[in-house]
C-alpha cells in the first residue's frame, strides 16, 4: 500500500462477501486490496470464526478454513444480522451483532497493512447493499468498539457508491443515463443513474429497474439478458454501463456485449465498483465535493425540511431542525427551549419549494404548570428511518428554581 | 405570541450560589428568571464580583462580565447593572423592559425600610425563614429608630410571626402576633395570633384568649374550625422517613442551620 497516513478507506460489507481499498493519491483512484498477495481476488467472505473457549477469530477466508478444519465457529451473514438488534448465540453466550461486526470490520481492516490505522485512517466509508436503523446503530457501536472517532466513520447504501464511483469517471462518461446491471447466478436486475441538470444544484438520483431471470444454458441466457437490456434501455440515451457481479461471462454474452456497447456506449464490468464507489464517498467526506453544483438524491437523503417557530435571540424566527440534503441517520438534532405560555410543541413540516407547512401538534400532558419561561424542555430528534422521526422531550424544569419534573415524552413523527 | 424561546447559552458546569434563597443556578434563563421576578432581592449578595467572574469562567460571557465590571466599579444604579444581563439574551421583549424600568424606579423610590420589609416577604415565599427573619428583624430595629407608622411595623411583626410559626417556633410567634395585634387591631392579625396560641397550648387557651380579647364568637367559631379542618388533614397524611427527611433538609435549607 503507498499510503500511511490520512487513509481513505472504503469497505464494501455485502451478503456474501466484502472487499476493501483505500484511495492512492499517486494513482489519484481508489486502489483495491487483494486476500492473497500478487493474485487479483479482493473478495473476501463476510463472515467470522471463533477458536472455542478463547477470544480468538478469524475472518473472511481463513475464518471459513479454521470452521472447516480447526472445529472453530463460524458466524456467518454478518451483514444480514446487522440489520437486525438480535442477539447471535455464539458458542454459550448471546453476543449483540456491534461487536460481531466490530470483530469483522478491526480484522478486515488488518488488510491495510497500516500502523495504528486509528491514528492514520482519516475517513472510512463502509457501503452496504441497504441499511436500516438497526445497522446503522449496528456500525456506529463497532466503530466505538474499535475506538474510531465518530467523525470519520460514514456509511452509505450501494446506490450512492454508484453515484459516486460514476461521476469520479471522465465527465463523457455520466453526460447522459448511466445504467448499472448486477448479475447474480441466475437473476439479473437493472438500475440506472439520471442527473436532472436543469435544478440547482443538478440532483442525481438513482433508480431502481427491471430484473429477469436468466437461464442456464448460455444461448439462453444470452436472449434473456439482451431483452433485459432492450427494455431497460427503452428510448432512452445511455452514456455509460457497468456490468457488477459474478453472473455475467463475456463466453455467453456475445449479442449482449454488441448491445451494450452500441453507439461507442462506455462499458465497465468489474466486481469493485461499490468498494472503490465507497472510497470516493470517504473522499468527499474528508476532503470536500468531488463535483461542484451536483448533490445526490437518493432514498436515504431527507428531501423534506423540519423546523419550529420561536424566539431565537429575541427574534420571531423559523428554526429549522432538519434541513434537507443530509441523509436521515446522520440527521440529529438536540436542543432546549424555554416555555413561554404553552403546554404543547408545534413542528413544521414540508417539502422546500411548498408555499404551506404542514403543522404536527405534540401535547405534553403531565407537564407541571409553571409559570412563563419556567420550563426548559430538552428535545431530541433521530431519524428512524426517512419518513420517521423519532422526538424526544424531557422536561428539565428551570434548575433549583423550578425542579425538573422527570417527564419525559416520546413520539413518532410521521412524515 | 410566540410559545417558545431558544436557549442558546451553555449550562454551566459549576453553579452561581445565590445566598438569599440559598439556590443554585445553572444558565442564565435561570438568572435572568429569579432576577425579573425578584426585584427586591437584588442586592450585593447577588450582583457582586463573584457573578462576574462566574459569567466569564462558566457561561463564557467575557463582555457581559467586563461590561457589569465597569457598572458596578462606577456604583450604577441596579437597572443599569440588570438590564445588560437581561439583554444578553433578549431575555425581555420591549413591553417587558419597559415594565421592568418601571418597577425598577419605582422600588428605588420607595423608602429604603419598606424595600427590606418586601426583601423578608419575598425570602417568606420563597420558604427562607430564617433570612426573612434576620431581614424582618433589622427593619424592626431601623423602624424604632425612625418614625415610621405603626401600622407598618404591626405588619413587619405580624409577617414575622408567620415566619417563625413555619418554623415551628411557636413562642416566638405568639409574641409577635401579640405585638402585631396591639398595633393593628385587625382581624388577620386577630386570627393569626389566636390560631397561634392554640397551636403552643391548647383548645383552652385559645378560647381563654379570645375572651380576653373580646373577638367576635363567630369568628372565634369559624377560626376553631378552620384549625380543626387543618389538623384532621396533617392526621391523614402519614409521614415516612424520606418525606422526614426531606423535611429535615428543607428546614436546614430554609434555616442555615
Amino acid at each position: 500500500m503507498n499510503e500511511v497516513r490520512n487513509i481513505i478507506v472504503g469497505f464494501e460489507l455485502g451478503e456474501r462477501t466484502s472487499q476493501i481499498c483505500y484511495y492512492d493519491r499517486t494513482e489519484e483512484e481508489p486502489v483495491s486490496l487483494s486476500v492473497r498477495a500478487g493474485q487479483s481476488q479482493y473478495a473476501f467472505p463476510t463472515c467470522i470464526s471463533k477458536k472455542p473457549g478463547e477470544e480468538i477469530y478469524h475472518y473472511g477466508v481463513e475464518a471459513e478454513y479454521f470452521a472447516a478444519h480447526q472445529d472453530e465457529i463460524l458466524i456467518d451473514r454478518l451483514y444480514e444480522r446487522c440489520l437486525s438488534r438480535e442477539k447471535v448465540q455464539v458458542e454459550d453466550q448471546l453476543t449483540e451483532p456491534a461487536r460481531l461486526a466490530a470483530v469483522f470490520l478491526g480484522q478486515a481492516l488488518g488488510m491495510l497493512g497500516a500502523n495504528n490505522l486509528l491514528k492514520n485512517i482519516s475517513g472510512i466509508m463502509v457501503t452496504v447493499p441497504r441499511l436500516n436503523k438497526a445497522l446503522v446503530d449496528n456500525l456506529k457501536e463497532a466503530f466505538q468498539i474499535l475506538k474510531f472517532p465518530a467523525g470519520r466513520c460514514f456509511l452509505q447504501n450501494y446506490d450512492e457508491s454508484f453515484y459516486y464511483y460514476t461521476i469520479s469517471q471522465k465527465p463523457e462518461f455520466w453526460s447522459r443515463k448511466v445504467g448499472l446491471f448486477t448479475l447474480e447466478s441466475d437473476e439479473a436486475a437493472f438500475r440506472h443513474l439520471e442527473i436532472d441538470r436543469q435544478s440547482k444544484p443538478a440532483a442525481a438520483l438513482v433508480k431502481a429497474g427491471k430484473r429477469a431471470a436468466l437461464d442456464t444454458s448460455w444461448e439462453n441466457r444470452d436472449v434473456d439478458f439482451c431483452r433485459l437490456i432492450q427494455e431497460s434501455f427503452g428510448n432512452d440515451i445511455y452514456s455509460g454501463v457497468f456490468l457488477v457481479g459474478d453472473g455475467f461471462d463475456k463466453e455467453w454474452a456475445v449479442r449482449s456485449i454488441p448491445l451494450l456497447c452500441k453507439n461507442q456506449r462506455h462499458v465497465f464490468y468489474g466486481n469493485n465498483l461499490y468498494c472503490k464507489g465507497a472510497c470516493y464517498g470517504a473522499k468527499e467526506k474528508v476532503e470536500g465535493r468531488l463535483v461542484k453544483d451536483l448533490s445526490y438524491q437518493g432514498e436515504d437523503i431527507v428531501t423534506a425540511m423540519l423546523g419550529m417557530e420561536m424566539l431565537v435571540s429575541g427574534v420571531h424566527s423559523y428554526y429549522p431542525l432538519v434541513e434537507p440534503g443530509i441523509h436521515w441517520y446522520e440527521a440529529k438534532k438536540e436542543f432546549e427551549i424555554l416555555l413561554e405560555d404553552t403546554m404543547e410543541l408545534v413542528f413544521l413540516a414540508g417539502e422546500p419549494k411548498s408555499p404551506r407547512l404542514q403543522r404536527y401538534s405534540m401535547a405534553l400532558p403531565g407537564l407541571p404548570k409553571r409559570p412563563p419561561r419556567a420550563t426548559r424542555l430538552k428535545i431530541r430528534l433521530e431519524f428512524e428511518s426517512l419518513n420517521h422521526i423519532h422526538i424526544q422531550v424531557t422536561d428539565l424544569g428551570l434548575g433549583e428554581l423550578y425542579p425538573a419534573s422527570g417527564c419525559v415524552w416520546n413520539e413518532t413523527l410521521v412524515q | 405570541m410566540i410559545g417558545y424561546r431558544l436557549c442558546q447559552t451553555k449550562k454551566a458546569k459549576n453553579p452561581y450560589f445565590i445566598e438569599n434563597i440559598s439556590t443554585n443556578v445553572f444558565t442564565m434563563e435561570e438568572l435572568c428568571f429569579y432576577m425579573s421576578q425578584n426585584l427586591y432581592l437584588l442586592d450585593d449578595t447577588i450582583l457582586n464580583g463573584r457573578l462576574i467572574q462566574w459569567l466569564k469562567d462558566e457561561l463564557g460571557l467575557a463582555a457581559l462580565s467586563r461590561k457589569l465590571k465597569k457598572l458596578l466599579e462606577e456604583k450604577a444604579s441596579m437597572a443599569e447593572v440588570i438590564l445588560p444581563i437581561m439583554k444578553e439574551i433578549q431575555y425581555l421583549n420591549q413591553a417587558e423592559q419597559k415594565q421592568l424600568q418601571q418597577n425598577l424606579k419605582q422600588m428605588e423610590e420607595q423608602p429604603l425600610l419598606v424595600r427590606r420589609k418586601r426583601k423578608g416577604d419575598y425570602l417568606v415565599e420563597y420558604h427562607k425563614y430564617g433570612n426573612a427573619l434576620k431581614v424582618y428583624g433589622e427593619v424592626l430595629k431601623d423602624t424604632d429608630e425612625s418614625a415610621m407608622d405603626v401600622s407598618f411595623k404591626g405588619n413587619v411583626l405580624h409577617n414575622m410571626g408567620c415566619a417563625y410559626a413555619r418554623l415551628f417556633q411557636m413562642e416566638e410567634a405568639v409574641a409577635c402576633f401579640e405585638k402585631a395585634y396591639d398595633l393593628l387591631h385587625s382581624q388577620l392579625a386577630l386570627k393569626s395570633y389566636l390560631t397561634a396560641v392554640y397551636l403552643l397550648g391548647s383548645r383552652e387557651d385559645f378560647l381563654a384568649k379570645a375572651r380576653e380579647l373580646k373577638a367576635d364568637p363567630a369568628t372565634v367559631s369559624s377560626l376553631e374550625q378552620e384549625i380543626a379542618a387543618a389538623s384532621s388533614l396533617k392526621e391523614e397524611e402519614a409521614v415516612t422517613d424520606e418525606m422526614l427527611a426531606a423535611m429535615t433538609e428543607e428546614y436546614h435549607k430554609n434555616t442555615g442551620w
